[in-house]
């Protein structure tokens, strides 16, 4: 019954015999179904708009299992963020472990729109419909594309293999080599970790940088920085360890 | 080194390629321009006298002296600064034919001469960097669009929704294109006053409003509250998010500190300025 209806309704048992019950429960019942209909057409109008619009958002800072595990349980479903949910699975090396599920997604979703579900919109949370994953499908395929190189060198963090081991070292120079700029907020520490009083000061310096742009106000890898720094740059460093 | 090596070494690197997404969506610019400066700039002018005090070298004459000071290093005319009564700790630059500062007697009273500083050079980059006609562009824009008239197109669709389509679009792309804009002229600042503790000081007065609150911040763990908001991904928090014009603070203060670390922050840091004897 539409909101009208109802209001019409409540508003007709009034008129054949009105009373203070009655009229409580005909204005009541009206708010309840102008509630009902503002909540859902609220939600329409999100729903098309993130349906249609695509509004991004980033998920670079999140590091936190817990957090990770709440996005990935809200986000498995839509697929046209399993791109994203992807890199965020590997910040922590107890979530790595997903990324073999939301790859298996990415394949299921992107075979359906190769089928005859063009146009087939997944339905997932909140009721709400999105389109189809935005994946590089060079980059998904290449094993050694910046991703992939990503979730192995974490996998090998994870099985213990981490500071130093010549695989995991081995991984970090082909992601070198495939984008000097890489950013990691989980890898960049391990980095450092495993190349201190093993590699030059410029190498060191370099991959301290690394860790700060993700987390600026780390006490050791400032003060690692500000020793590898001349006097012009140990200004910085010094300043920002005020802060902590 | 000139000032326009030092605009372009503090200029976010995405604000261009997004000033550029939104150069494209921009309509009606001389007029918008041209009514702004006539009606609107022009028409603020006697409040702004008759109301406020206006800095001079005997007024406020701290802050005529850093007014003074940037628009050397910034080779802009000096713009005038006109002081008020607020509540909060507030600055804005405004205006295109004579654009000029507005900054609340709480913060001319409160800020330390380095908070200020910084203050200052924030919205006087943006005067330099030529935002303001961006921002009153955008600004008229969302007003023009909300007149824009419905027509039916058929019986489900009226030109209403692509209006509102288009008109969310373009919001987001403003949007995005100020916040780039705002951590660039923070960029400059921080690396003008060569004092980080004070650039995040008058960073964080200017969102809180308080000296005490701001002092109780323990600033790693307000950046950190970054991944509480990353990780606000429904499609509500979503849409919230995006209508952020001003970037949340968190980011605000990662942002400088990420410039003050890079190559460029450590090269300029404490250095701009100097060479004019400042």
């Amino acid at each position: 019954m539409g909101i009208l209806d109802s209001i019409k309704k409540s508003a007709n048992e009034w008129v054949k015999g009105p009373g203070e019950e009655k009229l409580h429960n005909f204005v009541k019942g009206s708010i309840d179904s102008g509630a009902t209909w503002f909540f859902k057409r609220t939600k329409d109008i999100i729903g098309f708009i993130v349906k249609h619009y695509e509004p991004t958002f980033s998920l670079d800072f999140v590091t936190n299992e817990k957090e990770i595990l709440s996005i990935y349980e809200r986000m498995k479903n839509r697929p046209d963020t399993l791109g994203q949910l992807r890199m965020l699975v590997t910040n922590n090396i107890n979530t790595i472990h997903l990324s073999g599920e939301i790859n298996d997604a990415i394949i299921k979703h992107l075979a359906q729109k190769n089928g005859a579900a063009d146009e087939q919109e997944d339905s997932s949370e909140e009721g709400m419909a999105y389109k189809t994953p935005k994946i590089d499908l060079d980059d998904f395929n290449d094993t050694n594309s910046e991703y992939n190189l990503i979730v192995k060198a974490v996998n090998c963090i994870k099985n213990k293999a981490g500071a130093g081991d010549v695989e995991f070292l081995s991984i970090i120079n082909n992601l070198e080599k495939v984008n000097p700029n890489w950013e990691h907020p989980l890898l960049s520490q391990y980095v450092i970790n495993a190349k201190k009083g093993k590699c030059s000061k410029e190498e060191l310096k370099k991959y301290c940088k690394k860790a700060l742009y993700s987390n600026p106000l780390h006490k050791e890898n400032l003060e690692l920085a500000e020793g590898l720094e001349g006097d012009k740059g140990k200004i910085v460093y010094r300043q920002v360890l005020t802060l902590l | 080194m000139d000032i326009k090596h030092y605009i372009k070494l503090v200029t976010d690197p995405d604000e261009e390629s997004i000033a550029n997404k939104l150069k494209a969506y921009l309509a009606g610019k001389d007029t918008f321009a041209k009514y702004f400066e006539e009606i609107e700039e022009e028409g603020a002018l006697p409040d702004l006298y008759g109301k406020t005090v206006l800095v001079t070298s005997d007024q406020f004459s701290h802050i005529h002296k850093i007014i003074t000071e940037l628009s050397a290093l910034l080779e802009i005319k000096p713009p005038d600064c006109f002081v008020y009564d607020n509540y909060r700790y507030s600055i804005d630059s405004e205006g295109l034919k004579n654009p000029r500062l507005e900054i609340s007697a709480r913060m001319v009273k409160d800020f330390t001469s380095t908070e200020l500083k910084h203050s200052i050079a924030k919205e006087m980059f943006h005067i330099k960097a030529g935002h303001l006609l961006y921002k009153v562009l955008t600004e008229k824009m969302i007003e023009a669009l909300a007149h824009i008239p419905s027509v039916g197109i058929d019986e489900h669709i009226s030109t209403k929704s692509l209006v509102d389509g288009w008109a969310f679009h373009f919001r987001y792309v403003a949007f995005r294109w100020f916040q780039h804009a705002c951590f660039s002229a923070e960029n400059f600042a921080i690396v003008y006053t060569g004092d980080v503790k004070s650039s995040i000081s008058a960073t964080l007065l200017s969102i809180f409003n308080e000296r005490k609150l701001s002092e109780a911040i323990k600033i790693d763990s307000f950046i950190r509250q970054i991944e509480k908001i990353e990780a606000c991904i429904g499609p509500a928090a979503t849409l919230e998010k995006i209508n952020e014009v001003i970037p949340y603070g968190p980011y605000r203060i990662l942002n400088m500190l990420r410039f003050v670390l890079s190559d460029n922050g450590k090269e300029l840091f404490g250095q701009i300025g100097k060479t004019q004897g400042m």
